[in-house]
């Protein structure tokens, strides 16, 4: 996983110069105050470990597999301490304990098994919320049933009618919609792009995936839908199987390289499949693209005046993996009329980090809880990202901390500005 | 004998089991700080999350014998905060807690000892306001921390160190009761003073009341590159001179500018020997016809000059200034990490005795510097992993503090003198003071249990005092002036301003002796070294004439603002500042303190220093 040699791996860790510097980016060591739980701290436990492997302990592999591997301390380190060191570690706790085995995590990147919890979620929320109300996720916070409610709640979902974003959006915005609004088909640019849908984004946030392909087609994109492809490989690679994550790649290769040689580019939704990708053999990795980046650049119809606070929450394996930073931005400052705010602590993980949530659920609900009230804070109306796991832990946790607060994907946004307002010709 | 694994259980039962960390990796991590020093292992660390729970782990370790050690986040560059073996760390990282000061007071805010100064600055951010000391590791280092190391940073020069920023601490004694250091100004023996900058020995800080201050409207900065070190050293005296007061005069060495820009690709020139940041800030108008008579100098100098044009830029100037150190990992996989102060008009020829001191002793130091307060952080480096080099970069360091001393400066001006440098110590003080540090220590640490073995030195002082001033005397290179007690402000007053410049001082009366002023505490945030008569006569002498030195206790303020109660003033070294520079706040404050009153500490500080009058 860490792709590096030990003398390498000396080296990067010779270059810490223990300044505590990425503290104050960690998201374990501001939602518990312990340097155990810092970069600075796993690193030093990482030399020890390979000076006197016989010292490693629980309490080090703890350490190790508790790194949420956002990256945010390789973006912060002044001296250019890479993530390899922590992901040697996480290597370390996981030849230790084997992969961890939660057994939903498992599921999470077969198709099937996706679109049955898509199902399953939102007939158990409806239900919830049918039974104790809308404000189910706070109620059900503690005691017995809080494991599967945060399952649930951490979810991620989209809305699965246009007609539900639009009231939402309306009711926001103080705009009104008509019915039947689409976005304004401009003719046909001979762009051509291929698309890679990702499992989470295709099973469990179809409705925003299917906007996003038609705002793609209004611009006047051809998008093209290779077959076959299958789960990045991100979720493997996290969970300790290198092998599974090879096979994935390598399925993904014979599906997607003809329309990658065909287009050039490759459309990501998933700030997660992105960085996965970007580690592909070279024609892949370069044709990855990120799907704000793509759209912060690209002729979109007229986006309308759209009144709303909103404030933009980064994914960290697009901005501290892939350096996208001023390209979502630049995207939603598209809008007329839009007010993008910054949140303090914009460069900390919310805590969702894949199967992250899951495996230390506790830790996960802790930085969640901060990022929402951060976020909170800023008195936007709107939260976007564009992660389908930040987007599920945001919506746990603003439902926890601040119910008023909406999450929602950064495409849906750009989809509902796209909607035509004067009848179509 | 201490009964250790007892203690783990009885903090347990007061704190909650997750709160105290026994494991061998908090153990290992907890071990260490950002200094590359090493002390021992601790026991067990300790998470309380308020005053209350600091204060009953300091109980549970007073009953159990076991010495304690508060901690911020780690970023302490002389080993202050490392545990002995076996000790208990209290960390104060979950003290986060921000609020409106008791007193009511708009240019005030409570904070706990574990928030950063960043976070500190973004909350005060919506009203225009800030806690203005800005030590390098801002985004990272504690309030506690702030306190403990009488912190400084870049905008020191203009606005002060930590000390001319607090009001009043929040403090757990030796006996884990909790207690206010005292308002600042109430006319009593200045406990927030001597707390502030005793790198937690004397007790655990839980809390401060902070001064803010409105944030500049007008703020010019500009970047001067030189072509060696000693002419940007030299251009430093000349800017001074001129009478500009620039919010913050900071230089960094060629080295350190070409492996920050390797870093952050910043833009900046690679070739230059040195490049030197002056930021001016206050009024618009002001600031703009000050930059620009800066530049002049400058340019005189042999400088080229860009002016940041935006606050893009301004930041980024900053940026590569305040990265610079935790940059060095790319030079070199350790350093040893100085910060000497010398008056400024030595500064040209520290930085010449410094490079020196690398040639003889073949290892290759960086420097970065405060070069409007005279502090230098030459960075000494060197491989832990080759035989002889750690040996070869400390001896450096010793030739590099022995000039300080020699040049009339100090062993540190803002990172303590923790584990680092208590060896050099004693050549810094005189016997006199030496002894008066350890019996405070004694005063405030009765059992010997709050962070033993750091700040003072067990050796006496050797340090031959100098003489005190018989008259007035101005060093016009370095901005200050020396005078006898006696000496009344007016005449002063006239010459310095004559020259551009008066005598840092909150009350301008003429007539007035400066050991009039020196009982009402009129000289706090000007005053840099003291001559003094204890009750029981005892001669000695603090300080040094350098705007910043945290070498061992304050005794400079604790024997001023008292009325002569500790001792009598003999002679006072103070600063110059430009003679438009408004005068700082009166004295005294007359605000309650926030929590109880300290008045036993007060008595056995009086009986300490030989006196038995009335506080």
């Amino acid at each position: 996983m860490s792709g590096c040699g030990r003398a390498e791996l000396d080296d990067l860790l010779r270059s810490c110069v223990e300044c505590a510097l990425c503290l104050p980016h960690c998201a374990t060591y501001l939602a518990t105050g312990d340097e155990t739980l810092s970069p600075r701290g796993r690193l030093l436990l990482l030399r020890e470990a390979l000076r006197r492997p016989d010292a490693i302990d629980d309490s080090l592999l703890e350490a190790f597999a508790t790194c949420l591997g956002c990256r945010a301390c390789e973006t912060s380190c002044p001296s250019g301490v890479s993530f390899a060191t922590l992901a040697a570690a996480q290597d370390l706790a996981v030849a230790a304990d084997g992969p961890p085995g939660h057994p939903v995590i498992r599921q999470l990147s077969s198709r099937p098994a996706l679109k049955a919890l898509a199902a399953a979620g939102r007939a158990a929320r409806t239900v919830l919320t049918a039974a104790l109300g809308r404000d189910w996720r706070r109620r059900l916070a503690s005691g017995p049933l809080s494991g599967p409610a945060r399952l649930l709640g951490s979810l991620p979902a989209a809305h699965v009618r246009d007609s539900e974003l639009i009231g939402l959006l309306d009711r926001l915005t103080g705009l009104r919609t008509p019915t039947g609004a689409a976005p304004h088909r401009l003719p046909p640019t001979g762009a051509e792009v291929a698309f890679f849908a990702g499992c989470a984004n295709r099973e469990l946030l179809s409705g925003a995936q299917r906007r996003l392909l038609d705002l793609l087609t209004a611009a006047g994109v051809d998008v093209v839908l290779p077959d076959r492809q299958v789960c990045c490989g991100a979720l493997a690679t996290h969970t300790g199987r290198p092998e599974q994550a090879q096979a994935q790649q390598s399925g993904n290769i014979a599906a997607l390289s003809a329309a990658v040689e065909n287009t050039g580019v490759l459309l990501v939704e998933a700030a997660g499949c992105g960085l996965e990708l970007s580690g592909y053999p070279a024609p892949i990795a370069a044709a990855a693209t990120d799907v704000a980046a793509y759209l912060s650049v690209l002729s979109l119809p007229p986006l309308r005046e759209t009144p709303l606070r909103v404030v933009y929450h980064d994914p960290c394996h697009a901005r501290h993996g892939r350096g996208l930073l001023a390209e979502p931005r630049r995207l939603l400052h598209r809008i007329p009329g839009l007010e993008v705010l910054e949140p303090e602590e914009a460069e900390v993980c919310c805590g969702s980090g894949g199967a992250y949530s899951m495996l230390h659920p506790e830790l996960s609900e802790q930085m969640g809880r901060r990022k929402a009230q951060f976020l909170a804070r800023t008195g936007a109306r709107v939260v976007v990202t564009s992660n389908p796991g930040c987007l599920g832990q945001i919506r746990d946790a603003l439902a926890r901390v601040a119910p008023d607060l909406c999450v929602l994907p950064l495409t849906d946004l750009i989809w509902y500005a796209a909607l035509s307002v004067t009848p179509m010709e | 004998m201490a009964d250790r694994p007892g203690l783990v259980r009885r903090l347990r039962a007061r704190l909650g089991r997750e709160r105290v960390l026994d494991d061998t990796a908090a153990r290992l991590v907890y071990a260490r700080d950002a200094s590359h020093l090493r002390l021992g292992r601790p026991l067990c660390i300790c998470l309380p999350a308020d005053a209350a729970a600091v204060a009953a782990v300091v109980r549970c370790c007073a009953e159990a014998g076991v010495p304690y050690v508060a901690r911020g986040a780690g970023s302490g560059l002389a080993g202050g905060a490392l545990p002995p073996d076996g000790a208990v760390v209290i960390s104060l990282a979950r003290l986060t807690d921000i609020s409106e000061a008791p007193s009511g007071r708009d240019d005030e805010i409570l904070a706990g000892a574990g928030v950063t100064n960043a976070a500190l600055n973004r909350h005060l951010a919506p009203r225009d306001r800030c806690f203005a000391p800005d030590p390098g590791s801002q985004e990272v280092s504690t309030i506690g921390g702030n306190v403990a190391a009488n912190a400084g940073g870049p905008h020191c020069l203009k606005i002060g160190s930590t000390v001319q920023h607090v009001r009043e601490l929040q403090w757990v004694d030796g006996e884990g009761r909790i207690w206010s250091s005292g308002r600042v100004g109430d006319g009593a023996p200045d406990l927030t003073a001597l707390l502030v900058g005793s790198e937690g020995t004397l007790g655990v800080v839980t809390a401060a009341i902070l001064r803010t201050m409105p944030i500049d409207t007008g703020q010019a900065t500009l970047l001067a590159y030189f072509d060696d070190l000693d002419a940007s050293a030299v251009a430093v005296v000349a800017l001074l001179g001129a009478g500009l007061l620039p919010a913050a005069l900071e230089l960094v060495e060629g080295d350190m500018l070409r492996i920050v820009e390797e870093a952050f690709a910043f833009g900046f020139r690679t070739d230059a020997g040195a490049a030197m940041i002056v930021e001016f800030s206050g009024e618009p108008e002001t600031v703009t016809a000050e930059a620009a008579r800066a530049v002049a100098l400058l340019e005189q100098g042999g400088a080229e000059v860009i002016r940041a044009r935006n606050e893009r830029e301004r930041l980024d100037l900053w940026r590569c200034r305040k990265q610079a150190f935790g940059a060095v990992g790319r030079l070199s996989p350790n350093y040893v990490s100085m910060d000497v102060a010398v008056p400024v008009g030595r500064l040209p020829e520290l930085t010449r005795r410094a490079r020196a001191a690398g040639l003889r002793h073949d290892v290759r130091v960086a420097t970065a510097m405060h070069a409007g307060d005279g502090n230098m952080h030459p960075g000494v480096m060197y491989d832990a992993d080759l035989p002889g080099e750690a040996e070869r970069a400390q001896a450096a360091a010793d030739d590099i503090i022995a000039a300080a001393l020699d040049l009339g400066g100090t062993i540190t001006g803002e990172h303590g003198v923790g584990l680092e440098k208590l060896h050099a110590l004693p050549a810094q003080l005189d016997p006199v003071a030496a002894d008066l540090m350890r019996g405070v220590k004694g005063v405030f640490d009765a059992r010997g249990l709050c962070n033993p073995g750091k700040a003072v030195a067990d050796e006496p002082g050797l340090a031959a005092p100098p003489p005190a001033p018989t008259a007035v005397r101005f060093d016009w290179d370095s901005f200050t002036v020396s005078a006898p007690a006696a000496a009344r402000l007016g005449p002063m007053l006239a010459e310095a301003r004559s020259r551009g410049f008066r005598p840092a001082c909150a009350a301008l009366e003429a007539d007035a002796t400066l050991g009039d002023l020196a009982g009402h505490g009129a000289l706090r945030d000007g005053i840099l070294e003291v001559w003094a008569t204890t009750p029981d006569d005892r001669d000695f002498h603090a300080g040094r004439p350098v705007a910043k030195n945290v070498a061992g206790y304050d005794l400079v303020r604790l024997v001023c603002g008292n009325g002569g109660a500790l001792a009598d003033v003999r002679g006072v070294t103070l600063q110059l500042r430009p003679a438009d520079e408004p005068a700082t706040e009166t004295i005294p404050d007359t605000s309650p303190p926030a929590w109880q009153a300290p008045g036993d500490y007060r008595r056995e500080l009086v009986a300490l220093f030989g006196g038995g009058r009335d506080v």
